[in-house]
């Protein structure tokens, strides 16, 4: 964590220059109610929400497959500026749940939900809910790398040039940033025209990555980022992962514990639907409640 | 009555007959006797089906070669043998080579290598005829082309540079009598490229969009239903034959056009040019629509949720994102589209002109390759006459043309293609 | 435009909301500014969903205005004009068919009709001594006997004939039942004429019948008696005194009515009088018009089922023009191409699909055959003349030549969708089958070719329903010419539907636009059968794996 810390305080000073007088003591509220207060950044949160209320609130949510419950009466609250992780054996519904945040779940003929989701306070589900609106607030990472068929530059602006950024000089700063955040710039600052088909597998789904961050969402979603990935890949997303936690609030879908145990401050275990546990990650690891979370992380099924 | 008097049909039946006969006969011969060999306890390499056809393959194959040999000779005229010949060669020579082949079959005798020789061999030959077709019409086209351009009156460039078509004095020219008459034959083909290139033109000015459009429809917003609905209704338009749009063009659109045009205040030929345009824009518009819909489906779905997840509308994503991604698809399905249009005939033929006018405007009378290869190909005049053979070197610009398009198109498709591969 | 004067009011607006406005109040802000700038990429969405649905919506109205265009121009030719009329068969007027009829329809009815009525009206009569005795009640063939040709009976222009006796047998092949009857009949009227030999006309057998009317397929030498009776002057067409009796009769009959009465009948305004300032330009007279306005109203002329399409064969004249040649043309045209393609259209496909090694050779055919399949299809009629008229002496306008040339026209498209076919049985199938000792052979015909005959079935189906609607080809070997018959042996000429109707559109008088119309719905009808031929096979076989 220590290296990651350092290597964050290298990208700091350009940002630095942008931050008005009001986002300094933002920082120092951040810096005053963070639990983690060592990694207050010098950059506003991007939800502009200031106080601690948890920005996802499940309540009795529940999600069908036409007539399949693939999420069963889901109550929690997921944390501001934290990493979460959804851990389960397969079928158990992460995905479909992670999907359901920014409604990705209507591209999917039969599937319709029950209950209530609220994400900084808003209905997710309500009937006046902008979907567009919506999915521009949450950044979404598949499983596979998915760029777009376009040059990298153009892959990480796309997001703010759909949402009306037009001017060169902001559009070159934000992609700049992103690709900072996702720890890509320095391989790709010198071809950034370059077709994204040509990066390899890992740097594709950074690029997502840098992508999704692009459009400063409130909320970073990740469907198992690196279940297509070689190891070496997969540690510098988590790498980097460190180094956005607490800019960023994450949501990560992961079969793989370890990744979960590393990247995280809270997981939530999932079961055929239900939630079976959600603590803090060094505790659900350590000192799980529930029986059944034992018997997952110690790897007697799933 | 003489021996050569049998009537070719009774003969070709009784020969049939026999062939039938004395086929099943060894067939079955060969069987029973590879069953006698089965039941002496020795073990065979083949089934005794095997064995049967192998009988019927010696008995009848090099019949078959020799048969065909014939004939082409026969066709090309180089010798001429009795059918009475050919046919009792059929009756006997099998039955003939019959007893050899039950004698030759052993236990050891693989007969299935040769069957599956002789099914890959007939298999091949048929895939071969694809190959000869091409050949042919290569052939055809070149050879008389050649003669076309060695005539006098004719010339590589005139042909290619020329502005004035005029093949009519041609007939004149090769009665010796063409320059006391004034008339010289003129074989410029650049107005039939040009009508050829506007009325294309035209016709992708009307296929293109509504195909585009009509395919992003169908792939990116109909529903399940409407799709169902809406694609053979489309496809409807590809299945109507070309005559057809042809008399629609000439009987229906084209005095329409005229009528507008002279509402407008402009003067229209009934043979003009946006009426065949149009209508085989229309015809395409379902070509264009099926490629389009084939590869905007085969950018893969992965692309398309990502630029929701990024809050783009259905719209922004296609324009950005599929469309982009299907580009090359797109062009290669254009370039397919074009040489579609330019080898059409009937349209033309019926709906556009014969004058060879090199003019932009397309409500004048205007006309096509095409229009002159059938023109020139069905007049009463002599084969060898120069405006018949013109008909050849327009058909080997247009093989040409439509060649290159075609391999083009086929580069760009199959790039596109491995683009996506992995996915 | 709009997108440039955009980009202008977003670089304005930039600066003031993403740094001036401060972060803390920005969340209802941006989000107010963010919902009107997405209301106007709504309204973009919905402007560009309304474009890809015009799309359809152009394509879907053409058709329609197309169809019901079709319709309404072929629709009328399904009825045809008829005039209910005395017609008069007597000696006389048979050889002036014109007096035949009454003078107020004389200029109204068909060429066609008339020279039916002569056709019919006569009889092929044999000139010969009939040699009457009391047995030739009963047994009317001994009253002939062999008669004598010599040059003295013979034209100025065949003197070289020498003297030829025509055998009893032949004779009495040329007269027939309906001859003998008539000895019979003379014989019962005058039974005072037995013992005398008396010089008659009688009518003759159908086949004397058949060479009068012009048939060729007589044997050789009963056609050689037949010239050398016609020249000797023992041959004529005589009025048909059987049917109507040697005084004549008149009846009233419907008789076709010419084009002109016609289509000034169906309404349309270029047959109107009215509608030409110089009269002589009209088609018809005032008089005519009003003349068959009348009958009209009289129900002496009246628009009856066509089915003179239905029955003839083409003609110069449109009101008899009928599409049966054509339609039994194609039918046998297209019977062939699918003899040949579909053979080695599926053996083509078995051998790259399951045979053939990754070789230059099995590419070179690849590459050929998506090639080929789009080659213009006037390329394959320049194929045909050369290689299949001008090189193998095929008949040019025979059944034989259209065929071959549409077969390899056919044959890329069968090729393409048979491998399909057979590209869509799963491997597993094959590997079963191996497995079980199979050769490749015989797991291609076992197992692969019936999982996939349905594919092969519509794909080749489609494949002929494109051979049936094309023209271009066939033009250039010489298939749209005049042929009224239909054809009976492969070398015969030949006319097809498409080919049909193109002949019929060049035409210049206004009834074959008509019949060229109602041709194309038959075909169209025709096409849209095979097609949902093909769509039923589809969906009946459909099956996922």
């Amino acid at each position: 964590m220590s290296e990651a810390n350092q290597k964050q305080q290298k990208s700091q000073p350009k940002s630095e220059q942008r931050n008005t007088e009001s986002d300094r003591k933002q920082q120092e509220m951040d810096a005053a109610t963070s639990q983690f207060g060592s990694q207050v950044q010098d950059r506003p949160k991007p939800d502009g929400i200031e106080d601690d209320s948890p920005i996802l609130r499940f309540e009795d949510f529940s999600i069908f497959y036409d007539d399949f419950e693939a999420i069963k009466k889901l109550t929690v609250h997921i944390p501001r500026g934290e990493v979460t992780s959804i851990i389960g054996p397969s079928g158990c519904g992460k995905s479909t749940l992670l999907n359901a945040v920014n409604r990705m779940t209507d591209l999917i003929p039969g599937c319709h939900i029950k209950g209530k989701m609220e994400l900084n306070k808003e209905d997710v589900f309500a009937t006046g809910m902008d979907v567009i609106w919506l999915r521009r607030r949450v950044g979404m990472v598949f499983q596979k790398p998915n760029p777009f068929p376009k040059s990298i530059y153009d892959n990480v602006a796309y997001g703010p040039k759909l949402h009306g950024k037009r001017n060169g000089d902001d559009l070159d700063e934000i992609v700049e940033r992103s690709l900072k955040e996702a720890a890509l710039w320095e391989e790709v600052k010198d071809r950034l025209k370059a077709n994204a088909m040509s990066l390899s597998g890992g740097q594709q789904q950074r690029l997502c990555i840098a992508r999704a961050l692009a459009i400063n969402p409130h909320m970073v979603l990740l469907d198992e980022p690196t279940s297509a990935l070689d190891p070496k890949s997969t540690s510098h997303i988590e790498t980097l992962l460190g180094q956005i936690r607490g800019q960023y609030t994450v949501l990560i879908v992961t079969h793989n514990m370890q990744q979960a145990a590393r990247v995280s401050d809270y997981t939530l275990f999932l079961f055929e639907g239900e939630m079976i546990e959600f603590n803090r990650t060094a505790d659900l690891f350590v000192n799980p409640d529930k029986k059944q979370t034992e018997e997952y992380i110690t790897g007697r099924f799933g | 009555m003489s021996i050569q008097d049998i009537n070719p049909t009774i003969l070709l039946l009784v020969t049939g007959l026999v062939v039938v006969l004395v086929g099943r006969v060894g067939y079955r011969m060969t069987r029973n006797r590879t069953a006698e060999i089965a039941d002496g306890g020795e073990e065979l390499r083949s089934t005794p089906d095997y064995y049967g056809w192998y009988a019927l393959v010696w008995m009848f194959l090099p019949l078959l070669v020799i048969t065909i040999l014939v004939a082409a000779l026969e066709l090309t005229g180089v010798m001429s043998v009795p059918g009475l010949w050919v046919a009792a060669a059929w009756i006997a020579l099998p039955a003939l080579i019959l007893m050899p082949v039950i004698r030759s079959i052993r236990s050891d005798l693989n007969a299935r290598i040769l069957v599956e020789r002789v099914i890959y061999g007939v298999l091949l030959s048929a895939a071969m005829v694809s190959i000869f077709t091409t050949i042919g019409i290569m052939l055809s086209v070149l050879f008389e082309s050649i003669q076309f351009f060695q005539h006098p009156s004719v010339s590589v460039t005139e042909f290619l540079f020329g502005t004035e078509w005029s093949p009519g004095g041609a007939f004149l020219e090769s009665a010796g009598r063409g320059t006391e008459q004034g008339t010289d034959a003129d074989f410029g083909a650049v107005p039939l490229f040009a009508g050829t290139l506007i009325i294309t033109g035209i016709a992708m000015l009307v296929a293109v969009p509504i195909g585009v459009l009509s395919a992003i429809y169908l792939s990116e917003y109909a529903s399940k239903y409407v799709r169902r609905v809406g694609k053979p209704l489309i496809e409807i338009l590809a299945g109507i034959p070309t005559v057809v749009y042809g008399f629609f063009a000439a009987i229906t659109v084209a005095p329409l056009i005229v009528k507008a045009a002279g509402w407008a205040g402009l003067e229209a030929s009934y043979q003009n040019a946006l009426a065949p345009g149009l209508i085989m824009g229309i015809m395409i518009i379902p070509f264009m629509s099926s490629l389009c819909d084939d590869v905007m489906s085969s950018v893969p779905q992965n692309i398309r949720r990502a630029s929701y997840a990024m809050g783009a509308t259905s719209s922004e994503t296609i324009k950005q994102v599929v469309l982009p991604a299907a580009f090359p698809g797109i062009i290669s399905a254009f370039l397919l589209a074009i040489s579609v249009a330019v080898g059409e005939t009937m349209i033309v033929v019926m709906a556009a002109g014969l004058t060879a006018n090199l003019t932009a405007n397309p409500l004048a009378e205007m006309t096509t390759v095409t229009v002159h290869i059938v023109d020139n190909l069905t007049g009463d005049q002599a084969y060898d006459n120069p405006q018949t053979l013109s008909a050849f070197g327009l058909g080997l610009t247009l093989l040409f043309m439509t060649l290159i398009l075609n391999v083009v198109s086929t580069i760009v498709i199959r790039k596109f293609r491995m683009r996506y591969e992995g996915d | 435009m709009q997108d440039k004067a955009n980009l202008k009011k977003n670089r304005k607006e930039d600066p003031s909301h993403e740094k001036k406005s401060p972060p803390a109040d920005s969340w209802e802000a941006q989000k107010e500014h963010e919902l009107h700038h997405l209301e106007k990429r709504r309204r973009r969405e919905k402007r560009f969903k309304a474009y890809t649905l015009g799309a359809i919506f152009i394509a879907a109205a053409f058709l329609v205005f197309f169809l019901v265009d079709l319709i309404i121009k072929g629709y009328p030719a399904l009825k045809q004009a008829e005039i209910r009329t005395d017609i008069t068969y007597s000696p006389e007027t048979i050889d002036n068919i014109d007096q035949a009829f009454p003078e107020q329809v004389r200029d109204l009815v068909s060429r066609a009709a008339k020279r039916r009525l002569t056709r019919e009206a006569k009889v092929a009569e044999i000139r010969i001594p009939v040699h009457y005795d009391e047995n030739t009640a009963k047994n009317p063939e001994s009253a002939i006997h062999p008669i004598q040709i010599t040059k003295a009976d013979m034209p100025p222009w065949k003197q070289d004939f020498e003297a030829q006796e025509i055998p009893k047998k032949q004779l009495i092949e040329l007269i027939g039942e309906r001859g003998f009857n008539r000895i019979q009949q003379n014989m019962k009227a005058d039974p005072s004429l037995a013992g005398s030999v008396r010089e008659e006309w009688l009518p003759g057998s159908d086949l004397l019948q058949g060479f009068m009317h012009g048939a060729t397929d007589l044997k050789k030498e009963m056609m050689e008696t037949a010239v050398l009776l016609d020249d000797a002057d023992h041959l004529q067409m005589g009025f048909d005194t059987g049917k109507y009796g040697t005084e004549g009769k008149t009846v009233e009959e419907w008789v076709l009515a010419d084009s002109h009465v016609d289509q000034y009948l169906k309404g349309y305004d270029f047959m109107k009088p009215s509608a030409y300032d110089n009269p002589a330009n009209a088609p018809i007279s005032k008089e005519k018009a009003a003349r068959i306005d009348r009958l009209h109203e009289e129900g002496k002329i009246a628009l009856h089922f066509n089915d003179y399409f239905f029955l003839n064969g083409d003609s110069k004249i449109p009101e008899v023009a009928g599409m049966r040649a054509a339609i039994i043309g194609s039918v046998y045209v297209v019977g062939l191409v699918f003899l040949i393609c579909l053979p080695i259209g599926v053996l083509t496909s078995i051998y790259l699909e399951e045979f053939a090694p990754d070789n230059l050779l099995t590419q070179t055919i690849e590459v050929n055959i998506n090639n080929l399949a789009a080659i213009p299809s006037i390329l394959f009629g320049v194929l045909g003349l050369a290689a299949f008229i001008n090189l193998f002496g095929m008949p040019r306008s025979s059944v034989l030549v259209g065929a071959a040339t549409l077969a390899l026209m056919t044959l890329p498209i069968i090729i393409i969708a048979t491998r399909a076919a057979l590209r869509a049985v799963p491997d597993s199938i094959r590997r079963a089958g191996f497995a079980m000792g199979a050769t490749r052979w015989q797991v291609v015909l076992h197992h692969v070719l019936p999982v996939s005959i349905s594919g092969i079935m519509t794909g080749s189906i489609i494949g002929i329903a494109k051979a049936i609607g094309e023209t271009a080809p066939l033009i250039i070997v010489g298939l749209v010419s005049f042929v009224p018959d239909a054809p009976v042996t492969p070398t015969d000429p030949t006319s097809v539907m498409p080919a049909q109707i193109f002949s019929w559109w060049s035409m210049s008088l206004r009834g074959f636009q008509e019949r060229a119309a109602l041709g194309i719905l038959v075909l169209l009808a025709v096409l849209f059968f095979l097609n949902g031929l093909a769509v039923f096979i589809r969906a009946k076989s459909e099956r996922s794996w």
